[in-house]
């Protein structure tokens, strides 16, 4: 009887311990040797924003990568696989689950490259959505909500954009989300609806074009964007045309990254000049040291859309406060906007991802908040997350390039940058620092010195000085004490230490300004952080870093660095 | 004491007094961020899919089958359960083969089938196992335990063995309406056995089989138990 046992066991270990649970079937990417240029009319094919936006970007307008794929190279692998999950036109190849036997069909197909197998997938990945409190049952303003979302608004000065009567008139915005619940009814798109500026919608997971699906996360980002409540706007670009795509999914997770790439590409030719994905990848399919902007597709296919002139604004991510800590795919890819979050404080908010990438360049590149308030499909929510940052600053952007039309759009991008509260201080937390309208419409004005440098041995000493309240900062952010938790810009003391290869060592922000009893507080509840937690002046000690290195201060709006050699 | 340091001393006091009242409003700095960036940027070697992780789990399965060379003796099918609590070492060798170890601590209880005027009867068995493991990891993923099969080997020593009959009386004579019977250290039960082990999980979450290969019961009894375990586990991480 053991021994029959013992053959059972082992014909049940050789069932589940030889084969795989379940059929083996694997993602792949086959790519195609060429393309059918024939008949290819680009002015047929891409929308007229897209042939404006190539020649401002000093694009060819007959590019081999806007070239579809041929559709009987797709017919030929459907007729092996069956299993069609995307066509990329950008990187002429087409994704499909097949098994060890069909791969080995396609790869005997002449037309085809290669046959690339990307993972039999279990992947998930973050919206990037922290918490949403109880929605409100209606669509009216309260007075809190009025002045929080003023507040939102204003901490990037976006007064100034209304005041020039700047709304983002005439550009394009792509958003990718998980769906677009009540879009179609939500009261903050009103004025989207009447002038027919929601142009084209399309769900990627379903393959139709309904996208008034999902939960809220999609509607209340793209309030963020273009909102508005009677004549409160919770996001900018009230005056944008909005094209609307649904690319993630709860029930089929191995799809998203495929969809983001098909989004992109119907994004491009249906003439976006702004994507925002308020979404990104991590720990479940990625480690850390694949935030680099060169190993996931997502990240390709943004910095392919980034090279078609397309700024690509994305979510830094929600990890700060877990263990993955730093941002997600694709805010890691170069020529992606990454957003961080700030808190009502105008610090890093805790949960916001920090950079740097993984080839330690700045990610996020600037911030705003990531506590808002928001149109969801039932009512005004207050909602917190780097999703809303980013649909923010896709406002913003949006507003930005109205006032540069003729800029390439990696121009516009490091104007955004530049508009930055901090910059040229940044740090991985806060970026560059919320991006000000007012920089688009005047030069920054001179800014006295807040802050010297004393050298006495070891020790650099940074002695700040009193400054008039008219030289505290550019722009009106100072203004920004319409909701009581909120506070004006902080005059904290900023300070980072740039090693020679050119990225950070360390970085700190200090408040000059606390009383002794608050850091003795602070010391007690943290332990030691800082010797600078009690001594009177700032102090950097220079044995304690690898030299040379720059030490570099921002302290209110300005910025001194010194060499240390 | 003379006027004049009576005055003095009423000076000192309202200076005193003064002093005491001031605010305690001593201007610092307080450190509210520092970040370290080599720190966060090392590449760690511990974690769910590194080369090392240490977890734990917790487990329950049933015992399938009946038992052998006695057919007298019945169990009480879907009754006799093993619930298990165990932590795990993992080393990767490579992208998808790991090799584990663990420790695990494992209640077993075999479910007679009653006999007259019986709640229960049962053999109980307190164990621990040391096991190896090796797995196989499908599919590319990040830092995450992914789909996987094993297959490994445990030695189990079984700390404690007991019956424990619980009989109820009818007979109204008798001084007692039940009665509880335990048998410790019985010497038909082996202290060591070895199984073999096939799981199939799914992240967190496995199922699996664990196949006792030793002989429960030694020569002094006529029977042996069902070796065959079929479980669910949590991963319940580090």
């Amino acid at each position: 009887m053991k021994i029959k046992l013992a053959l059972v066991f082992c014909v049940l270990w050789s069932q589940l311990g030889m084969t795989p649970p379940v059929e083996e079937v694997d993602k792949v990417w086959v790519f195609f040797t060429d393309k059918d240029t024939t008949l290819y009319d680009p002015f047929e094919f891409l929308d007229s924003k897209a042939i404006e936006r190539r020649c401002r970007e000093g694009i060819s307008v007959y590019d081999i990568t806007d070239v579809p794929v041929n559709q009987a190279y797709v017919s030929g692998v459907e007729s092996i696989t069956k299993n069609n999950r995307a066509v990329s036109r950008w990187f002429n190849a087409m994704c499909c689950l097949a098994t060890e036997n069909e791969i080995r069909e396609l790869k005997n197909l002449s037309y085809v490259q290669t046959v690339k197998i990307t993972n039999r997938p279990l992947n998930w990945s973050y919206v990037a959505e922290v918490e949403t409190q109880e929605a409100a049952s209606s669509y009216d303003l309260s007075k809190d909500q009025r002045r929080f979302a003023y507040a939102q608004l204003r901490r990037m000065s976006g007064g100034t954009f209304k005041a020039n009567k700047i709304t983002g008139k005439g550009v394009r915005i792509a958003i990718f989300d998980i769906g677009f619940k009540s879009y179609l009814t939500n009261p903050a798109f009103d004025h989207l609806r009447a002038s027919g500026r929601i142009k084209m919608t399309y769900d990627f997971v379903k393959k139709k074009t309904n996208v008034d699906v999902g939960g809220s996360h999609g509607t209340e980002v793209m309030s963020c964007i273009g909102g508005k409540i009677g004549e409160v706007n919770l996001g900018l670009a009230t005056g944008s045309e909005y094209i609307l795509a649904r690319t993630e999914t709860h029930t089929e997770f191995y799809s998203e990254e495929e969809n983001w790439l098909a989004a992109a590409e119907w994004a491009d030719k249906n003439g976006a000049d702004i994507i925002n994905s308020s979404l990104g990848y991590t720990y479940h399919r990625y480690f850390r040291e694949d935030m680099d902007g060169e190993h996931s597709l997502v990240a390709k296919a943004a910095n392919m859309a980034a090279s078609k002139g397309i700024l690509v604004v994305n979510s830094a991510g929600n990890e700060g406060s877990g263990s993955w800590k730093i941002i997600g795919t694709p805010a890691d890819a170069d020529s992606v906007l990454s957003i961080g979050g700030i808190a009502l404080s105008g610090l890093h908010t805790s949960f916001s991802s920090f950079g740097p990438t993984r080839d330690k360049r700045l990610k996020p590149n600037v911030t705003a908040y990531g506590h808002v308030i928001a149109s969801g499909p039932k009512g005004l929510t207050y909602t917190q997350g780097t999703s809303f940052s980013s649909p923010l600053i896709a406002g913003f952007a949006a507003c930005a390039r109205q006032t540069r039309p003729a800029y390439k759009t990696m121009a516009l991008f490091r104007e955004i940058e530049k508009s930055g509260d901090l910059y040229p201080y940044f740090d991985y937390a806060h970026g560059y620092g919320v991006p000000q309208a007012t920089a688009f419409f005047k030069m920054p004005s001179y800014i006295a010195p807040t802050f010297t440098f004393e050298n006495k041995g070891d020790r650099y000493y940074i002695k700040l000085k009193s400054v008039d309240k008219t030289s505290l900062m550019r722009g009106d952010s100072t203004d920004f004490t319409y909701h009581k938790r909120s506070i004006a810009f902080p005059n904290f003391v900023f300070y980072h230490i740039e090693n020679k290869n050119g990225y950070l060592d360390k970085y700190f922000v200090v408040n000059p300004h606390s009383s002794l009893d608050e850091a003795i507080r602070n010391k007690s509840e943290e332990g030691e952080t800082s010797p600078m937690a009690s001594e009177g002046p700032l102090v950097v000690k220079k044995s304690e870093y690898a030299k040379p290195f720059i030490l570099r201060v921002f302290y209110k709006g300005y910025v001194q660095e010194i060499q240390v050699k | 004491m003379s006027n004049k340091w009576k005055g003095s001393w009423r000076i000192m006091i309202a200076m005193i007094g003064v002093v005491l009242m001031l605010p305690e409003t001593g201007q610092c700095q307080t450190v509210l961020m520092e970040q370290d960036v080599n720190a966060d940027t090392t590449v760690p070697k511990f974690g769910r899919n590194r080369t090392h992780f240490v977890g734990s789990f917790v487990g329950a399965g049933i015992m399938l089958g009946q038992a052998e060379g006695d057919s007298s003796i019945g169990l009480r099918n879907g009754r006799s359960a093993a619930y298990s609590y165990g932590q795990y070492y993992k080393f990767k060798v490579s992208k998808s083969y790991s090799m584990l170890f663990s420790a695990t601590y494992r209640y077993s209880r075999y479910e007679f089938e009653l006999g007259d005027q019986q709640k229960y009867n049962r053999l109980i068995l307190n164990e621990i196992m040391g096991e190896f493991v090796h797995r196989l990891n499908f599919g590319k993923r990040g830092n995450y335990i992914g789909n996987y099969v094993e297959a490994g080997f445990s030695g189990d020593y079984s700390v404690q063995n007991m019956i424990k009959i619980k009989t109820k009386n009818n007979d109204v004579d008798l001084p007692y309406q039940r009665k509880k019977e335990m048998i410790i250290n019985l010497n038909y039960l082996q202290k060591f056995n070895y199984s073999g082990h096939v799981r199939l999980g799914f992240n967190k979450f496995v199922i699996g089989a664990d196949y006792r290969l030793s002989d429960l019961v030694n020569d002094k009894a006529s029977y042996d138990l069902p070796p065959l375990i079929l479980s669910l586990r949590f991963d319940m991480g580090a």
